[in-house]
């Protein structure tokens, strides 16, 4: 129970410091995606129920702060998340660096591809997706959340190997 | 195996079918007060969060583009001295009017009602440039009422709304269009619409009307909601082909807009 009440808290913090600090920052570090970045690796360490618990809570409170229908970032996250289950357990499987970076770059794109669709339904002005900055924008997103990936898991790294409590996890990866 | 499988499949199935069927009931308007108490209750963490990025900000502003502030400064400067002598000389104007007004009995009909509203947060990216505020329907927001900094400096304009919260998109935001004037010259009108910079494009200058750089721009009352006389930003760049009946300016927005932490909201009946 203990658990679950943290990664309720855990989630709450992350979907609030992804909109409320995150996206202040300057550009283009504000393209940084952390709950994305979260559920690579809760897709890694395989905790399936803590991950759709995360999806959850993360994904009411993007819908809270993104006026879109009560759910509609649940359903969002809760399909980047099977569909990045199912691109890691069957095409990446193995738990590298190389391969939770190309998880979370194909999970970002899709959230990008599955923005478009929602904006396409729910928001009747979108500017053009193709325009020169929207293409220059897009590659940064990459590259911010592909630094991102590695800086996290370089220092998850480092941290599992000093602090050996974790053993059990840090053998995952 | 299989079976273990179809369980698995089974109940991913019975959760998107939960999510959907929240999206569905929430389209309808239920779950208002979640949302209303959600809000309240976040709020303070936000604020902190905020702090933090505002920081961030700024420490990251300082790093890299500490050229740049220098030699803004100095420009600024230089502007200063001049806004000086022309405050001197709007002063002695402003209390002409006044004792205009008194002598004719007219009653100013520029006292506009408005709702000061805490920035949650903010987005600045090319293509997005927006904040959210703690107000919202409740307190007699719409969409398209203008909001503002201090005392009349144009931030942008109610986009979309909640009950206790909206989305404001700034004037910077590609999307974004709001009629303006020259300061002081009702003649010279035009549309200063949003960039993927953080410049304002004001379109559609007859060719035929002098505007120079470092001149006002402000609102213009072309469109109903819009209070007149707003302050929007400064001439930066004048662009004027020969061959085209308008010309286009480069304005710079005067508002810093990163470092926001009240507004007011204008409202209109």
């Amino acid at each position: 129970m203990v658990k679950y009440t943290l990664i309720i808290l855990a989630a709450m913090l992350v979907a609030l410091a992804e909109i409320s600090m995150v996206w202040a920052m300057p550009y283009p570090l504000n393209l940084f995606f952390l709950p994305v970045q979260i559920l690579v690796f809760l897709i890694i360490f395989d905790v399936k129920r803590y991950a759709w618990l995360f999806v959850i809570i993360a994904g009411l409170i993007f819908d809270i702060f993104s006026f879109s229908p009560l759910g509609l970032n649940v359903l969002v996250f809760a399909c980047l998340f099977i569909i990045g289950r199912f691109l890691f357990y069957n095409y990446l499987t193995n738990r590298s660096l190389m391969s939770a970076a190309l998880l979370c770059l194909s999970m970002i794109f899709l959230y990008e591809l599955f923005n478009y669709v929602k904006d396409l339904f729910f928001s009747g002005d979108i500017i053009s997706y193709f325009s020169a900055e929207e293409v220059k924008a897009f590659i940064f997103l990459m590259v911010i959340n592909f630094a991102g990936i590695v800086i996290i898991y370089l220092g998850l790294r480092t941290g599992m190997r000093i602090f050996k409590k974790s053993r059990g996890l840090y053998e995952k990866i | 195996m299989i079976f273990k499988r179809f369980k698995r499949t089974k109940r991913n199935l019975i959760l998107i079918a939960g999510i959907i069927l929240l999206i569905i009931l929430s389209t309808f308007g239920l779950f208002g007060f979640f949302r209303n108490a959600a809000v309240y209750v976040l709020q303070p963490v936000q604020g902190v969060f905020l702090g933090m990025a505002n920081l961030a900000g700024n420490i990251y502003s300082l790093t890299f583009n500490k050229e740049t502030y220098i030699s803004k400064n100095e420009e600024m400067r230089s502007q200063m001295q001049n806004l000086a002598i022309d405050y001197v000389k709007f002063e002695a104007l402003r209390e002409e009017k006044e004792k205009l007004i008194k002598m004719i009995g007219y009653v100013e009909s520029s006292d506009h009602e408005v709702v000061a509203a805490k920035v949650l947060t903010h987005v600045s990216t090319p293509t997005k440039k927006s904040i959210l505020i703690n107000k919202g329907s409740s307190d007699g927001i719409a969409p398209g009422m203008v909001v503002i900094e201090g005392e009349g400096m144009v931030l942008g304009r109610a986009h979309e709304v909640e009950d206790y919260l909206t989305w404001v998109r700034l004037i910077t935001d590609p999307r974004s269009k709001i009629p303006v004037k020259v300061m002081g010259e009702d003649k010279i009108t035009g549309i200063a619409s949003g960039t993927y910079s953080s410049l304002l494009n004001m379109e559609l200058i007859p060719q035929q009307e002098k505007i120079h750089i470092n001149d006002l721009v402000v609102t213009s009352n072309l469109e109903e909601g819009i209070p007149e006389n707003l302050l929007v930003g400064v001439i930066n760049q004048i662009d004027a082909p020969s061959n085209d009946p308008f010309k286009s300016a480069l304005v710079e927005p005067i508002t810093d807009f990163k470092n926001l932490k009240f507004v007011s909201v204008i409202i209109f009946p």
